[in-house]
């Protein structure tokens, strides 16, 4: 198996990920922690199934297969058990990118397609199937979940082509992919999560699909700590809406987004969400070695 | 206000180019950001037409502030306003004996403090000092802004029966008073007008009073008649008009004499008595004059000490009889000297009568018509003598001694080496000399003590004791005369000496320059308003500095701290 996880061959061409950077990478494992029905893969699941690694014992029960009886503990116990294997799954993995034009601000997006490349790798190298599903205001062209190094380079050439463009609406965009005829699996949603009207609905669409969620909110350092030296002309990069405010808008701006994180979290937190914010400052592989570990890696 | 460099105000015309710059700078810039609806619109908030102010201007505000003080920094300001008063005052009150001399019912010291109040209320100044100026100076008050704290002080005060104040003591004490910029005007209150009057202003006190004084008793062995003493005594009338008075001489506490005296002014009295042998003499007056404690003198003739002479030459009755009334010698007589034999410097004296010496490198010498050479060279034999004249009277071997009993029948003719000092003279002869120099000393005296009736006269002893005072100035053969200080603060007799007041004391009346043009009372406080000017350059430049580093904070970012930041802080540390 872990010769074929070592075997995933990177795209010749790609400004994502440097190979040295994803060799880094090669030891991290998905954690999923919902039950989906898939394909034999490399992710471990608690289901009975083929694998090398033993799981446990249980009684012998009439139909099952007698090549899994222990022969031994029926000499010494005189009652019949057959071994349980764990069996090792492949699960569908969603990348959803926001690509909104509040996403160009602070080069979000360059650094979430860098993110989504990685977790691709790591999806892919897996065994797992991954897809690929960009979004705005709608839901972009996509690339269906597939496994293998060819659909590595699909997800590659993508993710290099993205633009920002258009406004947010994740509730849109994300009722519109749950109703994509589409296997349940994880749901990794990259996004700076900035929107007016909210996410509450589109979030709750895919948990009702049975979507296990992960939430990467990818935020720029002028979102979190903007600077003003005396005034400015604030323009919203999707809307173009435009006012002026002083340096004391600073502070109150970061109340209300101190505030808007926090009514975030809880919501994540009341349904099971797993969210990690990351700040594009922070080098990518200390996300995804430190920041992403026990949220999305084991 | 003043300003030294006005000038500098000019530089204001910079705040336009500082406004021109700012308004410049502060154009808006234009930010992208990610989701406007998490920003407060500026006309959503309510604000205060000064917060508004303050948004759009504040900066320039604090920068043309910074600007403004830095201007009044650099044109030098300096707040002059005009005070009566409003100094520091010194004021120096006489505490030295004679200012315990009465004019009428009250002393001249009750009068100078008096004074001083009196000067303090007029004057009303700032911080007062006061220093008694007596022998020993004292402060009585550093400087200090409690006026009642200096009456306090003042009428506290006492005065000594100490001599008039040394100039450099008090200069010194003046000094550590504190810098003299410090010090707007010292008063001086005295009998006597300071030493140097232009540094101070006196405030005169005293009038001419009666004043007759013991200024002088001594009590001499005398040669023929070892079992008495000589005694001597001067009064002396310090003021204009002729004094009656009783003098009483104690030997030991017995009344030994009593004589009444009228002394003119200016004059002095002289008694001269005898006494039996005693060590302890008292000379008192009963006078009617307005300074007291100058009627009473004491005198203490102390033990005589052991003297080892050797005697070269002829041995003399006189000058061994002299000798022994102020030491017990010990004589080794020797008819000349020979070197291997004698060493000088076993004795404490070398007299030498009648004979011709050679060059010797120490010792102290007593030579009567005898020669030292090369110093003391004999180059004629005996003539007769010539008057005598002085050449150094003042010298404290000839101290006393008077010119008329000098005269010697015949006199030896000698050559001094220059560096030997003549004191008396007849034409050209020396008749005394006196040379010192490292372990050397000698007197010279250039007559024969056979063929002279100086031994006979009252000057014999005196210059004896005076040629042994100043040939061994490490032997006390007499008492010398000492006056009162902190140590021994009133006159009287102390373990080994006697204590007196200093004969200066006695002179109460002011006379010539000093009474004739007392010094103007005009005052820096009283004739002219006193100018302060205080400097404040130093305000405008720390306010720029203040103003600048304010600007410079509300620039660069939002200061995190607050009220209500630190009021966190403290609930989290755990205050209360």
């Amino acid at each position: 198996m872990s010769a074929q996880k070592n075997s995933l061959e990177l795209p010749q061409e790609h400004a994502l990920l440097d190979e040295e950077f994803l060799r880094r990478l090669l030891h991290l494992q998905l954690l999923v922690k919902r039950h989906f029905h898939g394909y034999a893969g490399a992710h471990k699941t608690a289901r009975a199934g083929m694998s090398l690694e033993f799981a446990e014992y249980r009684e012998y029960y009439p139909g099952d297969d007698l090549r899994y009886v222990d022969w031994n503990l029926y000499g010494r116990l005189d009652r019949l058990f057959v071994k349980v294997f764990h069996r090792e799954e492949e699960i569908p993995i969603y990348l959803l990118i926001d690509t909104s034009r509040s996403m160009a601000l602070g080069e979000k997006l360059s650094y979430a397609a860098r993110l989504a490349a990685a977790l691709a790798y790591i999806g892919l190298k897996e065994l797992n199937r991954v897809g690929v599903f960009p979004f705005a205001r709608d839901l972009a062209r996509g690339i269906a979940p597939h496994a293998g190094s060819s659909q590595l380079h699909k997800i590659f050439r993508l993710l290099t082509s993205l633009q920002a463009q258009g406004e947010t609406a994740l509730n849109d965009a994300l009722e519109r992919f749950a109703k994509l005829p589409l296997e349940n699996g994880l749901a990794i949603l990259l996004s700076d999560m900035l929107d007016e009207h909210g996410y509450q609905l589109g979030l709750s669409h895919l948990l009702y699909k049975r979507f296990e969620i992960v939430i990467v909110q990818v935020l720029a350092p002028e979102d979190i700590m903007p600077r003003i030296a005396s005034e400015a002309r604030l323009i919203d990069s999707e809307s173009a809406r435009a006012f002026s405010v002083g340096r004391d808008a600073v502070h109150r701006y970061r109340e209300r987004l101190a505030a808007y994180e926090q009514e975030l979290d809880e919501f994540c937190r009341a349904r099971r969400i797993r969210r990690v914010l990351v700040s594009t400052e922070r080098p990518l592989e200390r996300v995804l070695l430190e920041d992403l570990r026990g949220v999305l890696f084991s | 206000m003043i300003f030294l460099q006005p000038w500098a105000w000019g530089l204001l015309g910079l705040a336009v180019g500082v406004a021109v710059l700012y308004f410049l700078r502060r154009r808006e810039e234009e930010r992208r950001v990610s989701a406007i609806w998490l920003w407060t619109r500026e006309a959503e908030r309510p604000r205060s037409a000064l917060s508004f102010l303050w948004t759009k201007i504040g900066l320039l505000l604090l920068q043309l502030a910074a600007l403004l003080g830095l201007v009044f920094a650099l044109a030098m300001p300096f707040l002059s306003h005009e005070i009566v008063g409003g100094g520091n005052l010194v004021i120096v009150i006489d505490g030295s004996a004679s200012m315990q001399a009465r004019d009428g019912t009250t002393t001249r010291y009750e009068r100078a403090r008096a004074l001083a109040i009196e000067q303090i209320e007029r004057l009303r100044p700032q911080k007062i000092a006061v220093i008694q100026a007596q022998r020993e100076p004292r402060l009585l008050m550093p400087f200090s802004a409690d006026r009642n704290a200096v009456l306090r002080a003042l009428q506290q005060a006492r005065p000594s029966l100490q001599a008039d104040a040394s100039w450099s003591a008090l200069m010194q004490l003046l000094l550590g008073l504190g810098e003299r910029s410090q010090i707007t005007e010292i008063l001086y209150i005295s009998d006597r007008p300071p030493e140097e009057r232009e540094k101070m202003r006196w405030l005169p006190v005293g009038s001419n009073v009666p004043n007759l004084a013991i200024t002088g008793l001594a009590a001499r062995p005398l040669p023929e008649a070892p079992t008495r003493l000589a005694l001597w005594s001067r009064v002396e009338n310090f003021s204009d008009k002729t004094l009656d008075a009783q003098i009483r001489l104690f030997a030991d506490d017995k009344e030994i004499f009593r004589q009444s005296i009228s002394v003119e002014p200016g004059k002095a009295h002289h008694i001269e008595t005898w006494s039996a042998l005693a060590q302890r003499f008292v000379a008192r007056l009963d006078a009617d004059d307005s300074f007291s404690h100058d009627n009473e003198r004491y005198f203490l003739l102390p033990a005589p000490k052991t003297l080892r002479i050797l005697w070269l030459g002829e041995r003399n009755f006189f000058l061994e009889r002299a000798l022994a009334l102020y030491a017990q010698p010990r004589f080794e007589f020797l008819k000349a000297l020979e070197r291997e034999s004698v060493a000088p410097e076993a004795f404490d004296l070398i007299v030498a009568h009648n004979i011709h010496l050679p060059a010797l490198g120490s010792g102290r010498w007593l030579l009567v018509n005898s020669s030292l050479e090369p110093l003391v060279q004999i180059v004629g034999d005996l003539r007769v003598g010539t008057p005598v004249r002085w050449v150094e009277a003042t010298h404290p071997v000839v101290e006393h001694v008077q010119l008329a009993h000098l005269q010697p029948l015949r006199m030896r003719e000698v050559r001094l080496s220059p560096v030997v000092r003549p004191l008396a003279v007849a034409q050209d002869a020396p008749l005394i000399a006196a040379h010192s120099s490292g372990a050397l000393r000698l007197l010279y005296w250039g007559a024969s003590l056979q063929e002279s009736a100086f031994v006979l006269t009252p000057s014999f002893p005196i210059f004896v004791q005076n040629a042994l005072r100043w040939l061994l100035p490490e032997m006390a053969f007499t008492a010398d005369e000492q006056y009162v200080s902190s140590l021994a603060p009133a006159p009287g007799f102390y373990q080994d000496y006697a204590v007196n007041l200093d004969p200066q004391e006695s002179l109460i009346n002011r006379s010539g320059e000093s009474a004739a043009a007392p010094q103007s009372v005009s005052s820096v406080f009283s004739e002219e308003l006193l100018r302060v000017q205080i400097p404040l350059w130093h305000y405008g430049a720390w306010a720029a500095l203040v103003f600048l580093l304010v600007e410079i904070v509300l620039y660069l970012g939002r200061p995190s701290f607050s009220l209500g930041a630190l009021w966190r802080w403290r609930l989290s540390r755990g205050g209360r």
